[in-house]
């Protein structure tokens, strides 16, 4: 089961109509999907077993869902949003605080992943700058580059519109600019002199 | 290049995309901070297979069940997009029932014309159905929707043609009108810079009196009952029912006022110094950074190294009328307000400086000048209370915003040209009493909001009603397990506002659990009322 190629825009919306009466075609879409939501959850949660309970959760929702969803919505960009409403609802119930990506990015400091330590500080710096910009701000950053998810899929996931989406990220990426930079991170040589 | 292209030319060249000539730095900056995310963030973690293939035959297995039940969109606080769809009739009853069950009725949203960004604060948009939003970031706008910019806030709208109008804070605005080539702006209060870049036919109006452009940079102002329109670069028409167009150049201030019934107007130079330095800089700053030509903002002293911020306001409710202009605040100093500078009353062979009071505010203005102060290494601005406010180097400024004031306090400024440390020349001061705010309006009567609800094995009907305070414009269904549900942790579902009461019937019950409900009646994003509670089951 893998799921590093992206599926066809039309390919997604074929399936997702047919699975609303086809569990063949939920299996497809789950066997390419599974994988992305559960990364995003992971980088989340921080935690396997919570990771893999929500990831339950997040499927079990679409299928009890899946017949209500407008023909043309985006698969991908509506799983991201039940999950990213789950995790949000796991939160509540369990009254805990998020984790941050400086966790796992901690263990790397850590010497566990065997990385450089210069290579490790810097990304550590990074991953801990991004964890205390505001959330909007972060969503923003992780679902468009680093989920991949297209600014269309965005508007699905945030229950917002193509427009504002286009803005949140040119914002975000704007803010996470100043912010590695007020911190003398910056990597713009290899850009400049390509521009 | 608007905000908005930059924003699709720098996602298209980070997804490989090339960008468009004339990017420049920025687009330069923002990819290589997309390549440091992107190369710091950890790999996402993969599910074990076992996991994988055991949720796989379990969702299988039970495919049939879950997709039996009702179609239940995921109950967040922001509103839910229904899609019509064309379906056959038995299946629109059908969706109509359940509509009406839920007690809730939405229709697909109408186009963006414009997407709204908040340079700083926040704002409150109403849709065409009187149903509100704060904004704090940024908001697609739709026609007939009215923006109204917070206190210490100040907002730009983008049109989607990339035409551009910049609300001050306290500005109440209404998109009256758009299609292709034609843009209308109804001006309840406040102003708007407008930024006209393309050929299209752009109207700001108030109260009758519409200000018309082609390819400008000018700014409405409501004042009292009548409007400043003042035109940085290229020209727009004043006009209204019964009179000819008024052209108003670069340059050029149009003063629109209302006496027995008629309506008048006239026509001069615009004093940069006599304007609001805050206002006129933040837009002179985003002007220039978008490469749009400054016409006479190109004149206006440079912003201060703290930079300009909104004024802080009062902002009257809706239905009153906009503040008037404050009235019977005279400087104690008797320096004329229209002269930036005046001649100093000591021989002219020795230094001396004198300030003047351009605007008795909020925010004050003070403006001021010197002789003989050529040593001067730089100009000092101070205020009583509050100390040094600024310092300058000589000629790099002539005039100070000052928008950290009080209503109803008194202040004292002056000015002091320094050489080696010491003071060349000190200036007289002038005394100003900032006029006190409007008093806010009486707070409403509290609302008194009664919920019951009725339990099966399969669901929780919930009823409401309320009485004695203003109509909410959203009610906000509660629930919890264990302690009582409050705002906003335990939102389940929004139902629309504009009437005293509601319903909603909750089928996401478990039989063996117990859940406490509540409603919560919110007008303008604040609770205002809380409903009993009741309990399932």
């Amino acid at each position: 089961m893998t799921a590093s190629v992206s599926m066809e825009p039309e390919e997604e919306a074929r399936l997702t109509e047919q699975a609303k009466t086809d569990p063949e075609a939920f299996a497809e879409l789950y066997d390419h999907f599974m994988p992305v939501v559960y990364g995003y959850v992971m980088r989340r949660v921080m935690n396997k077993e919570i990771a893999e309970d929500i990831t339950s959760q997040v499927f079990e929702k679409a299928l009890k869902s899946i017949r209500g969803l407008r023909a043309g919505a985006s698969f991908k960009g509506w799983l991201f949003k039940i999950a990213g409403n789950t995790i949000i609802d796991h939160y509540r119930s369990k009254g805990r605080q998020q984790t941050s990506s400086l966790d796992e990015a901690g263990d790397m400091a850590n010497g566990k992943s065997g990385k450089a330590v210069e290579q490790v500080d810097n990304r550590v710096a990074v991953m801990s700058l991004l964890d205390k910009l505001p959330e909007g701000h972060r969503t923003a950053l992780v679902l468009h580059f680093l989920e991949g998810l297209t600014i269309d899929e965005m508007a699905e996931a945030l229950d917002s519109t193509p427009n504002a989406c286009y803005m949140k990220v040119y914002r975000a990426t704007k803010a996470f600019a100043e912010v590695l930079e007020q911190n003398g991170i910056t990597r713009i040589d290899d850009y400049v002199r390509q521009a | 290049m608007s905000d908005r292209r930059k924003a699709q030319n720098f996602i298209e060249a980070a997804r490989g995309g090339a960008p468009v000539e004339g990017s420049g730095a920025e687009l330069a900056v923002l990819l290589g901070t997309v390549q440091l995310l992107r190369e710091s963030a950890p790999a996402p973690a993969k599910p074990t297979e076992a996991f994988s293939s055991r949720l796989r035959a379990d969702l299988l297995s039970r495919y049939g069940e879950l997709t039996a039940g009702k179609p239940v969109a995921p109950a967040r606080k922001r509103a839910v997009r229904w899609a019509w769809v064309a379906a056959p009739a038995l299946a629109a009853a059908a969706a109509l029932v359940l509509i009406l069950v839920l007690g809730v009725f939405r229709t697909p949203p109408p186009p963006a014309v414009a997407v709204l960004e908040m340079s700083q604060g926040k704002a409150t948009v109403v849709d065409a159905d009187g149903k509100s939003r704060v904004v704090e970031d940024t908001s697609d706008i739709a026609l007939d929707e009215t923006i109204d910019v917070d206190s210490k806030s100040r907002a730009v709208l983008t049109f989607t043609d990339d035409n551009i109008a910049r609300m001050e804070a306290g500005t109440s605005a209404r998109v009256d009108g758009y299609e292709e080539g034609s843009i209308t702006l109804e001006l309840d209060r406040g102003k708007v810079y407008n930024r006209v870049i393309k050929n299209t036919r752009y109207r700001v109006i108030h109260s009758g009196v519409t200000t018309s452009a082609r390819g400008t940079a000018f700014d409405v102002e409501v004042q009292g009952s009548g409007e400043t329109i003042n035109v940085f670069e290229g020209a727009v028409h004043v006009s209204w029912t019964g009179a000819r167009p008024l052209e108003v150049g670069q340059g050029s201030q149009a003063v629109v006022t209302r006496a027995g019934g008629g309506v008048e107007a006239q026509v001069k130079p615009i004093d940069l110094a006599t304007l609001d330095f805050s206002w006129l800089a933040y837009n002179r700053d985003l002007d220039r950074k978008a490469g749009f030509p400054l016409g006479i903002l190109e004149n206006l002293a440079p912003t201060p190294p703290q930079g300009v911020q909104p004024p802080a306001l009062v902002i009257p409710p809706p239905e009153q009328t906009a503040p008037t202009t404050p009235q019977g605040t005279t400087p104690v100093d008797t320096q004329p307000t229209t002269t930036p500078t005046t001649q100093p009353t000591t021989p002219v062979s020795r230094p001396s400086a004198s300030v003047s009071l351009a605007s008795s505010g909020p925010p004050v203005v003070i403006s001021w000048g010197g002789a003989n102060v050529e040593s001067a290494d730089s100009v000092v601005v101070f205020r009583s209370p509050g100390g040094q406010l600024a310092v300058y180097k000589p000629g790099q400024a002539d005039s100070f915003s000052d928008g950290n004031v009080e209503g109803g306090a008194t202040y004292s400024y002056w000015v002091e040209y320094i050489a080696g440390g010491q003071t060349l020349a000190k200036s007289n001061a002038v005394t100003v009493t900032v006029p006190a705010p409007e008093p806010p309006p009486p707070p409403p009567p509290d609302l008194s909001v009664s919920l019951d609800g009725s339990a099966s094995a399969s669901s929780m009907s919930l009823k409401w009603g309320s009485s004695g305070g203003p109509l909410p414009d959203t009610w906000m269904v509660l629930r919890s397990e264990g302690a009582p549900p409050s705002y906003p942790g335990s939102v389940y579902a929004e139902v629309g506002g504009g009437s005293a009461g509601g319903s909603f019937t909750d089928y996401k019950v478990d039989g063996s659990r117990k859940y406490i409900y509540k409603v919560a009646a919110l007008v303008r994003g604040e609770v205002i009322a809380y409903s009993n509670a009741v309990y399932y089951p």
